[in-house]
Order: structure tokens, then sequence, then C-alpha cells
């Protein structure tokens, strides 16, 4: 059984996405205009994958921590070190970066990326591609499209924004297992 | 809603349900807890350690407000409003989580006062005199006698 955040990633997340999938093939025909309102389309697409990238790692960062904080005794301590774990939090404020997930979770005693590079070297890439979709995401939210920042190219296609949302899917499920088998590890319970 | 902060009995308010992602699903909470006068925290608790709170906001008496004013918080109170322009902050009194009198920029967690700060009343942390009459005016605000404000006034001094 995963965890809660990863249940309610397939379960509602991965729906909304799709919903923006299919705006994007209602959009069809060879007709002058397409072009620009498909690229529109990915351009939310692109800000709706961030986002919801970045609700699915705070909703595991939340649940981890509940995981943790429960282990502790005495109770008194308890609010003390969810305040420590989830004040200040880079998620809540900030994009789903590898540096801002990075610093979140490694909070909770490893050093994630780490961890996440060593179950597969498919993860390299995967982090590669989750550093393109939010440098993406900062360019169409601040409409400052430097080609330096965004790989040599300024026109953002369907394919690409899949790709980074495989990634997404991929990465989701390796941060599930990691966290998973970590907390396992520091409080002797499996937590999903 | 209230919970313990280590020793610290700490009223909070629920800002955000994250919805049932805790541990067996409990439901996690976003708090934002008080810490008057500076910016608040926004820490998360789960359903299961948080207590409903009903407590009402206790009045100061008097003395309490004169002795806080009189030691720091009146000088504290007029330095923000230093810079003046628009949305000109409002200042109110009311008690920390020990109990203690605070001024709080936050309406809800105020029992006394409201009025807004007035603009530019300090000279070298001393009541700049210009302005006397306008900081007594804003005293009487928090319930204090003009006596009571003067006595606050002459305790903090002044300042040409």
């Amino acid at each position: 059984m995963p965890s809660n955040s990863l249940q309610h990633w397939n379960a509602t997340r991965i729906v909304e996405l799709d919903e923006i999938a299919n705006a994007h093939l209602q959009v069809g025909g060879g007709a002058r205009g397409r072009r620009y309102a498909t690229e529109q389309i990915n351009h939310a697409y692109t800000m709706l994958l961030s986002s919801q990238f970045q609700g699915f790692c705070r909703d595991l960062h939340s649940e981890a921590v509940d995981y943790i904080v429960r282990s502790v005794n005495p109770l008194s301590l308890r609010a003390v070190f969810r305040a420590e774990f989830t004040l200040h939090r880079k998620l809540d404020r900030g994009n789903p970066n590898p540096g801002n997930i990075g610093s979140d979770f490694n909070r909770l005693g490893l050093i994630f990326w780490d961890q996440i590079r060593a179950q597969s070297r498919w993860n390299h890439g995967r982090i590669g591609h989750l550093e393109d979709l939010n440098n993406w995401r900062n360019a169409i939210a601040h409409q400052d499209f430097d080609p330096a920042q965004l790989g040599g190219i300024i026109n953002l296609r369907l394919a690409t924004v899949r790709r980074w949302r495989q990634a997404c899917e991929r990465l989701a499920a390796v941060f599930d297992a990691i966290i998973g088998n970590h907390i396992a590890q520091i409080t002797g319970t499996q937590p999903w | 809603m209230s919970f313990t902060l280590g020793t610290t009995p700490i009223q909070g308010v629920v800002i955000d349900d994250r919805g049932p992602i805790g541990a067996n699903r409990v439901r996690i909470f976003r708090v934002r807890v008080p810490n008057d006068p500076y910016d608040e925290d926004v820490i998360e608790m789960p359903e299961d350690e948080l207590a409903l709170e009903n407590r009402s906001i206790e009045s100061i008496p008097n003395p309490d407000v004169v002795n806080y004013l009189e030691h720091g918080g009146l000088v504290q109170i007029l330095k923000a409003n230093m810079s003046g322009g628009k949305n000109q902050p409002r200042v109110w009194l009311g008690r920390d989580s020990l109990g203690n009198v605070v001024h709080t920029f936050i309406a809800e967690r105020g029992s006394v006062g409201g009025a807004t700060i007035p603009f530019f009343a300090l000279h070298d942390n001393r009541l700049f005199t210009p302005k006397l009459n306008e900081v007594l005016a804003f005293l009487s605000t928090f319930g204090l006698t003009a006596g009571d404000a003067k006595q606050v006034a002459r305790a903090v001094g002044t300042a040409p």
C-alpha cells in the first residue's frame, strides 16, 4: 500500500492533469491560430503539473513528519518537532525544484537526492526534467522566456510536457518508496 | 484551537485543512500560531493533537496596561508608525500565551484599543513634544484615564 500522498496523487492529481491534457486534444484542426492556442494550453499544463507535483511533495513531507513525530517520546516534544520540521518549509512557498525538495526532505534525516540517484540511474534524467519543468514554470509565470534558461528553446511542445509528466509520475513513486523506507529505518515501523 | 508546544499552551487558528494525509489517515491542519507583536508562524498539527478552544478574550485592568506601556510597550508601538503613508497601522492590547500584556496588530487577538498609531511621535525613544497631545488621546483609546495617560507619558519622557 503506498502512502496517502501517493494515493491522492494517483486518484486525484493525475485526473486533474488528464483533464488539461484532454483539453489540448479538443483544440484540433489545421486552422490558423491553433498552434498559438495549443501553446497556451501547454503553458497551462506546465503550470498545473508543477503545482500538482508541489502539492504531492508537500503532502508526502507532511505525512512523513506525522509518522516520524508519532514515534517521539515524551509527548510534550511532539509539537516542538512538528514545528521544527514544518516551519519555513520551502515547499509551502517555493517551486518544487530539486533544491527546494531536497532542502525540505533533508530535514527528515537523509540526503534526499543522494538516495534518489542511488535508487536508479534513470533518476538522473528525471531530476533534470524536474529542473526543466520548474524553469519553464518560472518563465511562464513571469513571462520571461530566456532561451539560455530554457534549453535553447522558447516554444513549448506537448511532447515536452508529457515527458516532464512521466518524470514526475515516476519520481512520485520513487519518493514514496525512499521516504517510506527511511521512516522504517529511523522509527522501526514501516509506515506504508 | 489549542495545543501544547513543549510546556507552553498555545491558542492558534486553523487556516488550512490539508486533508487525511497523516498516519492512519488522520487529518492534518495548518495552524497559525500568534507571535505578537511580530509576524505569526504557521505549523502543521494533526487533528488528534488539537483541542477546540472557546476561551473569550479577557479584558485587561488599567494598571496592567499602564505597566506595559511605561516599560517599553508605548515606545515599541510608536516605532511601528515612523514612516506614515497609506494604511497606517492600528494596534490593540491583548494577552500572550503566558498571560502577559502585549500589543498586536491583529484585531481578533486584542481586547482593547484599535486606534491608528500616531505618526512620527517619537524622538530618540521619547515622546516628540509636538505630538504629545495626540499621543495622550491615543493612550485614552486603551481605556486609560487622563491621569493614567499622563503617567505613561511622564514615564516615557518627552523630547523637543
